[in-house]
């Protein structure tokens, strides 16, 4: 195995200095106890010999493909799937309202569909976090929830954008749909308290709880994309780097090298 | 010391030697062991910047054997380290 591979590195040099030593350094390899270590080096030697003769253009294109590769790869492994459940919610007004009662309306809403206690009731219910949950403080996963929640209104209407991230789309949909039962209940019950300044407003549902068709984040190609670019300045360093220390031609005098 | 152009050079400051024979030498004389790739990669080095030059070889092996220009870079080196030893040396004693 260790042979094979030792005697595969050699092909990988390139072929002009192969011409030149190919002979001796099999020679060598015959005459010295090859270990592991020995079949690294020469693939090492190998890699540092092609890129000392390849073109920027080389260089460039394949620093810049492994780079979208690795970046690509590293983020199937490093980046879990998250999943967005989107629904649609609309205030309604039941008469004639005081102007900046319904943003009171909403905050008080948000207040208690983010309570610590209304949270902690759809975790549990919905047994999210289940991985954090053994490491974490239950603080830090309510705090990691109201991350992966979002309140947008729509422009300037009346409508509602809520949305949650997580990382099973199922447990996204219905962990959604309890915040949307949550944030419901809250209306009502304002509206049955008589709350004043804010009891002539209710909620009405456009669109209910999304099931997420395929995840939201992360986003593959733009971190390929980044890797890409990456490898490209790396490549470009590279380049600067090796013609700083290009060598003199023989002999010139060893210290104008 | 650990840099393989340098240890290439010392190795063939004492006579000219084949690849193999290098890396036996400077595993004895600075129990460092180079490996092939690396080893070829300073005689290549070496070779393109005229510091070293092959002999006449009887087989595969092909021996190798230090310039004038060689020769003349490794003392300017080896007067460079000197200097830090020495300054080493000092600064210990007076530590």
């Amino acid at each position: 195995m260790r042979e094979r591979l030792i005697r595969f590195a050699i092909r990988l040099y390139p072929a002009s200095w192969r011409r030149r030593y190919a002979v001796e350094f099999a020679a060598l390899l015959d005459d010295a106890n090859r270990d592991w270590s020995d079949v690294l080096d020469v693939l090492l030697g190998a890699l540092k010999m092609q890129t000392t003769t390849w073109t920027f253009g080389k260089i460039a294109a394949s620093f810049a493909v492994a780079g979208a590769v690795l970046c690509g790869a590293l983020s199937f492994v490093a980046i879990p799937d998250k999943y967005t459940s989107d629904a649609v919610l609309r205030l309604q007004t039941a008469k004639a309202v005081i102007p900046g009662n319904a943003e009171r309306f909403v905050i008080i809403l948000m207040e208690n569909t983010l309570s610590r206690s209304s949270l902690i009731d759809i975790i549990k219910k919905q047994n999210l976090y289940t991985r954090e949950r053994a490491s974490m403080p239950l603080e830090d996963i309510v705090e990691k929830m109201r991350h992966d929640i979002s309140f947008e209104r729509l422009g300037k209407s009346e409508a509602f954008h809520v949305s949650f991230r997580y990382g099973n789309a199922l447990q996204a949909q219905r962990s959604e749909q309890e915040l949307i039962d949550s944030l419901m209940a809250a209306s009502v019950s304002m509206r049955n308290a008589d709350t004043p300044g804010v009891h002539s407003y209710g909620l009405e549902v456009l669109d209910p709880a999304s099931l997420p068709q395929g995840p939201s984040s992360p986003n593959r190609l733009v971190i390929a994309s980044l890797g890409l670019a990456a490898g490209l300045l790396l490549a470009a360093v590279t380049v600067a780097v090796r013609a700083r220390s290009t060598v003199a031609p023989a002999g010139n005098s060893p210290k104008s090298s | 010391m650990s840099d393989p152009t340098l240890l290439v050079l010392t190795s063939l400051a004492e006579g000219p030697k084949h690849g193999y024979a290098m890396m036996e030498d400077i595993q004895h004389f600075a129990n460092v062991r180079l490996g092939p790739g690396t080893l070829y990669g300073a005689i290549t080095r070496l070779e393109e910047r005229g510091w070293i030059r092959p002999t006449q070889s009887q087989d595969r092996r092909q021996p190798y054997c230090i310039t004038a220009a060689g020769r003349r870079y490794l003392e300017e080196e080896l007067a460079g380290l000197d200097q830090v030893v020495k300054a080493a040396s000092r600064r210990l004693k007076h530590a």
